[in-house]
């Protein structure tokens, strides 16, 4: 029989079994067996959703990692919503107030978005919050407020981890750039006080340890840290809520709200979104969990969000790597929320959708599959937006062109209604060689230093037609290669262009066929770090008899005249002269196709370095036609109409658009006529 | 019925009128090969010897399109703003024409006869050309009228509205609404052109208000007598549409093929167009009368059972 004390002891024990289940069971569940990241940068939050402020107030307790060799005195942090807070931030300050067509509306005080750091205090030490100050490394704008630098009495050693616990508030502003409220929708982006990156001597530039903590400029995205979030959020429980992450648990309060707790693991943002009006659609591919939030009258496209999704997944799984979250989250923000469509977090993006959009114009699935390639390019491999915003806009926008050129087809993947048609890549080659002024930018640089609008065009379709040069130029597979190498080395880490640049030159230089030498230097010269223009011209062709040989010499000092008689065997040669000439200042190598009368072919490969060149062809055959660049690898290039040249032009087409155009006129003027 | 009597009666007069039609198309052609000769020129010279632009024949290539554009869209511009002073000029050519038309139609078995036709054409000109001008105001006030409400509408909603399809629902209402005063105004001027001439009147703002008055009163059979007989041409370019589809403009023959069907379109159109003038005088003709101070109508014939033109003063 148990005495007391046992039977005591014996119940304790039990409910200490109980208590420690229960407590595993609210404890969040690993994603991943190993870290992918160096989790530099882990945040624990507890935040509620006010409606009516349109504020998220909340504690954020933040594990910082010190992993240089430096003994760090100052911590930097993003404040991003301080960009909306006046019309003095640099953000508003540069883009004049519009973001991609959206106009920020400042008629009412509720617009404005903020976020206040109410305090911040060393756990178990130092009380940090009077020591906040802003500053503005990057422009002197004294009045922008969206960095903060906090000094530490006691430095931070190598190896070390500070934890800071932060309450804050951060008032959401109209949505307009990403982030904000619009009636009763909210994404919450950028929203918390979010440290920076500190790299150490040799992680990208950094020649010694330093901040990398940029102003939130118009032009700019984000660069952070790979770290855990636990965040609860508090919202009322008729809202649908979306995350980075996995949601752990659900818990309904007694006051009308639910707090939904979610974990992620290596990633370097979270964010998420809430709405009471949102369908959700659940799909599965492989190991991958599908949620979709549509707007109720977007219901009927759920398929076009999920079968392109599925195809992105399916695409870079093959072709870049393997995509390692167990899950994704597509939100569909409101017509009116628009300026929170097309943007990219972990595990989580946004797209957009119309009402009665028809299947011609596959503008939600474009949008899908390039936010869907940011968890690659920049979500994975993270790479700084603010510094080099083509190596996750650019790359990604050649991926996004692949994908919709593959499953869409070439020539109407973006747009194919009553035969008149385009393609992804062709729509973005058109964007770059389109620019009123395609020199106006060297592709490398800060975001904040493209200006008049070339942000996008330098950026995103530039980029992508100079990767998809590259591509042609080593092949595709060479170019998989690249990518794959890249994203394997580089996964879960900053990678910056001359880490992606020496790739490329050891994928090259290792490719037995390689005709490019063994740096390419000379091409990224040309498509990144300059700003000159690609355009090769096929000038002319001319045939005529092979010139006789004839003139004067000398034999013991007379002056004699000769001429040269034809031989039989030169009766019937013809010299054939094709000139093809470099008129832009990049250098491409290119081949030249030559096309004789007898139907052979010569397919000539010339380095594109000389101003001009010229093919001589003696021969029985005359040339035809030719054609520089024959199979379209370099797109590049600003002018493909004068790249071939023919002796015999067609008119066939010509007469076509005559035609056309007589009709054209006379429906035009015949609508006048209607008119009486 | 009368609708049917005078869709059929318009059917009759416009087939007995294909001389007319086809003068009228000749101008037509005529006055469009004056722009587009030397535009095939410049094409032809812009493309030089490239054979890129060949890559265009099989169908459109945004990529060719965009590239050429770049190259030598400041050539091809000023064709696209002439395209507009020539519709300008073929909307006094229509003006013109009318006199013509409305007499030919207006007397039974007229054959046509180019004097008659011109001279008609020269005599009607100016009260025509007033006419015209008075319609295209009209035409501007009720677009006006239609537009700045609209657009009220749209901004108001636009901000409250969470679903876009309301804001598309709104503005396809606002665009049928439009579309039913155009044709409106469409009808009310092919009927002021009718009463103008009939009186031989020289009150073109008379003959628009009788003609308003006229068309509210029989406002079902006018408005659907001209969406009857508009339906043939919107077949004729849904055929047309198929065919282009279908065959294409791929080679020299297919180009001469297609257009020649692309001619004929044309003609039909203006074919079409005296198809309405032709229902719409008997259409006129079988309701009372309309008067103006001044009447004289010479040699309409008596109305028959196979519902020819009925005099206008006949009460």
């Amino acid at each position: 029989m148990m005495s007391s004390k046992t039977k005591i002891s014996a119940y304790l024990f039990f409910i200490s079994i109980i208590f420690s289940g229960l407590s595993i069971s609210f404890a969040q569940q690993s994603i991943f067996q190993k870290p992918l990241s160096d989790r530099i940068a882990n945040y624990d939050m507890n935040v509620k959703l006010n409606l009516e402020k349109k504020l998220v107030t909340g504690e954020e307790t933040l594990y910082w990692k010190n992993s240089s060799g430096d003994k760090i005195s100052e911590l930097e942090f993003h404040l991003y919503l301080n960009a909306f807070k006046n019309t003095n931030s640099t953000f508003i300050k540069e883009s004049g107030g519009q973001l991609r067509g959206d106009q920020f509306n400042i008629k009412s005080n509720i617009n404005w978005g903020w976020i206040d750091v109410l305090s911040m205090k060393v756990k178990d030490g130092e009380d940090l919050t009077d020591k906040i100050k802003f500053i503005h490394p990057d422009d002197n704008n004294a009045d922008d407020q969206t960095v903060i630098s906090v000094p530490l009495s006691k430095p931070l050693l190598p190896g070390k981890e500070i934890t800071l616990n932060i309450k804050f508030e951060s008032k959401l502003p109209k949505v307009f750039a990403r982030s904000g409220f619009s009636d009763n929708f909210f994404m919450v982006g950028q929203w918390f006080p979010k440290i920076g990156v500190y790299e150490h001597a040799g992680e990208r530039y950094a020649v010694k340890g330093r901040w990398n903590c940029h102003q939130y400029h118009a032009n700019s995205e984000f660069y952070a840290d790979f770290g855990v979030y636990n965040v609860h959020i508090t919202v009322p429980k008729n809202y649908v809520v979306g995350a980075v992450g996995v949601l752990q648990n659900e818990v309904k309060n007694s006051d009308g709200t639910k707090t939904l707790f979610y974990h992620a693991e290596d990633v370097i943002d979270f964010s998420w979104t809430a709405s009471p009006l949102f369908k959700v659609v659940n799909a599965t591919w492989r190991h991958v969990k599908i949620k979709v939030l549509l707007q109720p009258q977007h219901l009927p496209q759920a398929n076009r969000h999920i079968n392109s999704v599925e195809d992105a997944l399916e695409y870079f799984d093959k072709y870049v790597g393997k995509y390692p979250y167990p899950n994704l989250t597509i939100v569909d923000p409101p017509f009116r929320a628009f300026g929170a469509a097309g943007m990219e977090y972990p595990t989580l993006f946004t797209a957009g959708c119309l009402w009665g959009m028809p299947d011609g114009i596959k503008f939600t699935e474009n949008v899908v599959i390039h936010e869907f390639g940011h968890n690659y390019f920049m979500g994975i491999l993270a790479t700084n937006e603010f510094e080099e915003a083509w190596m996750d806009e650019g790359f990604n926008t050649y991926y996004e062109t692949r994908i919709m050129d593959h499953y869409y087809g070439k020539k109407k993947s973006f747009f194919d209604i009553g035969g008149f048609h385009f393609g992804d890549f062709e729509q973005q080659r058109e964007s770059y060689v389109g620019m009123r002024d395609p020199k106006i930018s060297p592709d490398f640089q800060n975001s904040w230093d493209f200006k008049h609008n070339d942000y996008g065009s330098i950026t995103y379709s530039k980029t992508a037609t100079w990767m998809m040069t590259l591509q042609g130029l080593v092949g595709r597979k060479v170019m998989d290669e690249i990518m794959q190498t890249y994203f394997e080395r580089w996964k879960f880490k900053h990678p910056c262009g001359k880490d992606f640049i020496a790739i490329v030159n050891e994928v090259v230089k290792k490719d037995p066929e390689n005709k490019l030498g063994g740096n390419m230097g000379w091409f990224f010269n040309g498509v990144l770090y300059g700003t000159d223009i690609c355009d090769y011209r096929l000038a002319s062709i001319s045939v005529s008899g092979v010139p006789k040989s004839m003139g004067a010499y000398d034999s013991a000092g007379v002056k004699h005249f000769y001429k040269v008689k034809r031989s039989k065997k030169d009766e019937g040669l013809y010299r054939s002269k094709v000139i093809v000439e470099r008129l832009g200042g990049v250098v491409m190598p290119e081949e030249v196709l030559v096309h004789f009368n007898s139907g052979k072919e010569i397919l000539e490969h010339w380095d594109g370095k000389e101003r001009a060149h010229d093919y001589i062809y003696d021969n029985t055959d005359k040339v035809v036609w030719a054609k520089i660049d024959p199979y379209n690898k370099i797109p590049m290039d600003v002018n493909l109409i004068n790249n071939s040249y023919t002796l015999a032009p067609k008119k066939t087409s010509i007469n076509k658009y005559a035609a056309k155009f007589i009709f054209w006129i006379e429906n035009t003027m015949q609508n006048f006529g209607m008119l009486f | 019925m009368k609708i049917f009597t005078a869709y059929r009666t318009g059917l009759i007069s416009a087939a007995k009128s294909k001389k007319m039609a086809t003068v009228i198309y000749a101008i037509t052609f005529l006055l469009a090969l004056l722009l587009a000769i030397p535009f095939r020129g410049t094409l032809s010279k812009i493309a030089g010897n490239s054979m890129d632009i060949n890559s265009m024949i099989k169908g459109f290539d945004i990529t060719t399109y965009a590239d050429f554009l770049r190259t030598a869209g400041h050539a091809i511009s000023p064709f696209v703003s002439a395209a507009f002073w020539f519709g300008v000029l073929y909307l006094v050519f229509t003006v013109f024409f009318a006199g013509g038309v409305l007499k030919i139609l207006s007397v039974e078995n007229q054959k046509f006869s180019a004097r008659l036709f011109f001279e008609n054409c020269a005599i009607f000109f100016f009260r025509f050309l007033k006419l015209a001008f008075y319609l295209l105001i009209l035409q501007l006030i009720f677009a006006l009228i239609v537009f700045f409400p609209l657009a009220e509408i749209v901004a108001m909603v636009s901000s409250t509205v969470q679903n876009e399809a309301v804001l598309f629902n709104i503005v396809l209402i606002g665009i049928i609404v439009y579309i039913f005063f155009f044709i409106l105004l469409l009808i009310i001027g092919d009927y002021a052109k009718i009463i103008l001439f009939n009186n031989d009147s020289r009150k073109s703002l008379k003959s628009i208000w009788l003609s308003v008055k006229f068309v509210i009163r029989h406002l079902f059979s006018t408005y659907l007598l001209y969406l009857f007989i508009l339906i043939a041409p919107i077949v004729f370019f849904l055929i047309y549409f198929y065919l282009d589809s279908a065959i294409g403009m791929v080679s020299g023959f297919n180009i001469f093929f297609m257009f020649l069907i692309q001619q004929t379109l044309i003609w039909v159109r203006t074919w079409t167009k005296i198809w309405f003038l032709g229902s719409e005088i008997f259409l006129y003709g079988l309701f009372p009368s309309v008067k103006m101070n001044k009447v004289k109508i010479e040699n309409l014939p008596e109305a028959t059972d196979e519902g020819l033109y009925e005099n206008p003063l006949s009460t």
